[in-house]
């Protein structure tokens, strides 16, 4: 019997730590509904940083578009010579059960190629940052839990626990849970620890640049550290620049054509 | 879940949760979260977080001139590790096969109004040739792979109304969806005079060429007319590609002129989760038949399709390409023939790649007198191709193994690639590897088994 009610208990406080929490459900609601900015375009600089302090540069510029609900956004690749005119193309799509259409476009192959993208949790180019992290989540995803506040940078933030409510998304994203913090005040994430789970990892997201362009804000400078215990293994920044809002983007530009076409 | 967590866990849900009023209120003292946090910082979490890095590599928006110029220099070297003996005066084919250094320049020049020209030139040298005693190479041999320098890429480009691009000059088209067996991809030649040996990027040669895309909705129709007659690099009299006791017949290329400029047609879909692809061209087939003792090509009409669609972590691809007019050596009607090729990629792994590509290629209206020298033919030639990708340390260590067999059950032979690709900088690479050919009754391809080669090649690009 006390066994029985070990395992009531246990699965009562399963159900109970693991429950959705409204409030933070509505807090991720006003993330995932901010003002992020439209028809963007902007440079990007990807600075990889291996555990001896070696760099490698990846300079890139941007194209975003809001197309409705879904996201059409388009990378090309500058520099290094290796991975010059690169190009990367994603329809990411609000509706959770469509998946994304994303292309790539090889310059060495002269040929561009679809992607099944289902596993978002692979490197994107050979960054700390993985296919996932370049999507908006789905918050039907997730249950959340907001776990209690710090400051951040002189900002009141709040704390929320998100876990994954299937293995099918822990699969795809990598991720078995991710503590964010949000800043209530500009609904914005501007810290992650994520938990990764090939190899108990942890990835730290930290908006480290932070401007207000255009009346939208925007992360100017993201570090992203992946850690064992309190090794680091590895470190991304990524420095954003010239970054201009309501740019005349037309939604044909979003296509295999374009990414062919280079810049 | 760990014990550290249920902690600040229940207190969390207590305060925000479903619990009794009088608990809400409590915060979660900073000092109990998870301790993981602390990566983020000691006490003031941005005082102890890895501190932004000191440095800043933005660049602005005008920092791009009109002429952009890019480069490699590439040292590569082979080693031919399964011949046997030769026998005596025979050619020595074993040993170091390639000691080659090679450059490559590439100038872009942007124009007004988003036109833009390149033009790519490479050329290498081979010092084996000049290491090794010279009795060991035929004049065919040195011509081919001692020297060598050609323009690849020269091209003019731009957008001439809205939707409508056109692109005009020495160029590579790739058709198709598969990746390692071509079935539509017809326009170009390929340098196939070390089968297994080629780097991808040198794999397909230009070819003069002249092309509209016109953009439309999900749609891109592609008109092209080809100006240049170019056929594929083959393995030279007195390499180790070439077991024949003779040499290469002459082969025939047609005058570039308005009368051989040949048309292809192309439409290409992109939809939500799959892509459709369609195409007719008439061109001159690198499939040669000799007449009056010359390699000539004949005027072959193809119209494909080809299509892929993604479930999940599967990208899947079908191809098929219908030829008409082919000829042989020895028979003197035309024959038709049916590529189909069938393949699956899946990406479900972590940084990794596997794909698989099945292809038939049926002759109709097969004649045994095909089977014979020079034809080789087969009325029904299956191709498997396996490719298996994984990469590590953040990108900048790649490892392929590449398998490629034909016949149904993998009796025709082929040969399997295996190579490590390191990037010590962003600008240097070191790549190592090792090709395996199998033994098979196919010709030539089966013949190469005593070919195996080892190979390094370092890489420096600006």
């Amino acid at each position: 019997m006390k066994l029985l009610n070990a395992f009531a208990a246990a699965l009562l406080l399963a159900a109970f730590l693991h429950a959705d929490d409204p409030k933070a459900r509505a807090l991720m609601e006003q993330v995932d509904a901010r003002d992020d900015g439209d028809n963007m375009t902007g440079q990007s600089t990807m600075i990889l940083i291996d555990k001896n302090g070696d760099r490698r540069i990846r300079k890139m510029k941007r194209f975003i578009k809001d197309k409705e609900e879904d996201v059409l956004s388009m990378v090309f690749f500058l520099e290094p010579a290796d991975v010059r005119e690169t190009g990367f193309l994603t329809y990411d799509y609000d509706d959770p059960a469509k998946d994304d259409d994303q292309w790539l476009y090889l310059p060495a192959l002269k040929k561009s190629k679809r992607i099944a993208n289902d596993d978002k949790s692979g490197s994107f180019m050979g960054s700390d940052l993985s296919y996932g992290d370049m999507t908006k989540p789905d918050l039907e995803n997730y249950d959340y839990k907001i776990l209690g506040e710090k400051e951040v940078d002189g900002h009141k933030a709040t704390l929320i626990e998100a876990v994954p409510r299937t293995e099918k998304v822990v699969d795809t994203y990598g991720y078995t849970k991710s503590i964010l913090f949000v800043r209530p005040d500009i609904s914005m994430v501007v810290r992650a620890l994520h938990y990764v789970k090939e190899g108990s990892k942890l990835k730290y997201y930290d908006v480290t640049g932070l401007e207000k362009i255009d009346g939208v804000w925007t992360a100017t400078e993201i570090q992203v550290t992946t850690k064992k215990g309190k090794r680091t293994l590895h470190k991304t920044v990524l420095q954003v620049s010239d970054v201009k809002y309501g740019q005349p983007l037309e939604e044909s530009m979003f296509s295999v054509r374009t990414l062919e076409k280079g810049l | 879940m760990k014990p550290a967590l249920l902690s600040p866990l229940l207190l969390a849900s207590l305060a925000y949760g479903e619990l009794p009023p009088e608990l809400e209120g409590f915060d979660a003292p900073a000092q109990e979260l998870p301790g993981e946090l602390e990566g983020f910082g000691e006490e003031d979490p941005l005082a102890g977080f890895d501190e932004p890095a000191a440095m800043d590599h933005r660049f602005p928006e005008e920092d791009r001139s009109p002429l952009h110029t890019t480069g490699s220099f590439k040292l590569s070297s082979a080693y031919a590790y399964g011949h046997k003996a030769p026998a005596s005066g025979a050619t020595d084919n074993g040993g170091l096969s390639r000691l080659r250094g090679e450059g490559e320049l590439e100038l872009t020049y942007r124009m007004p109004h988003d036109w833009k020209a390149r033009v790519e030139a490479r050329a290498f040298y081979d010092a084996l040739f000049a290491l090794r005693d010279d009795g060991d190479f035929t004049d065919a041999h040195k011509r081919s792979l001692e020297t060598e320098a050609e323009i690849k890429e020269a091209w003019v480009a731009g957008t001439l109304a809205k939707g409508l691009d056109l692109k005009a000059g020495r160029q590579i088209m790739v058709w198709g969806k598969s990746d390692n067996i071509r079935v539509a991809d017809v326009l170009n030649p390929l340098d196939n005079r070390e089968p297994g040996m080629t780097d991808i990027e040198d794999l397909r040669l230009p070819v003069a060429m002249t092309r509209l895309d016109y953009s439309r909705g999900d749609w891109v129709f592609t008109a092209v007319l080809v100006h240049e007659h170019r056929f594929g690099k083959l393995p030279p009299g007195g390499s180790d590609f070439f077991p024949f006791p003779f040499a290469m017949p002459p082969e025939e290329t047609p005058e570039s002129s308005f009368d051989t400029t040949r048309p292809a047609l192309a439409a290409k879909g992109y939809f939500t989760g799959w892509d459709a692809s369609f195409y007719l061209a008439q061109y001159d087939s690198d499939e040669w038949y000799l007449e009056n003792g010359v390699r000539t090509h004949p005027l072959v009409t193809m119209a494909g399709a080809a299509v892929n669609a993604v479930s999940g972590s599967w990208l899947f691809k079908g191809e098929a390409a219908h030829l008409w007019n082919l000829k042989f050596t020895g028979l003197p009607e035309q024959k038709n023939r049916l590529d189909l090729l069938a393949g699956a990629e899946y990406t479900g792994f972590t940084d990794a790649t596997l794909s698989l590509e099945i292809a038939d290629r049926h002759l109709f209206d097969f004649d045994q007198r095909l089977e014979n020298a020079p034809d080789y033919e087969e009325e029904e030639l299956f191709q498997y191709a396996f490719r298996a990708n994984k990469t590590y340390l953040h990108d900048t260590l790649s490892l392929t193994w590449l398998a490629s067999l034909f016949a149904a059950d993998g009796s025709g032979g082929g040969f399997q690639r295996f190579w490590a690709e390191y990037d010590v900088t962003d600008a240097f690479q070191v790549t190592g590897g090792l090709v395996d050919y199998v033994a098979g009754d196919m010709v030539p391809l089966g013949l190469y088994n005593e070919n195996d080669r080892l190979f390094a090649e370092a890489l420096y690009r600006f």
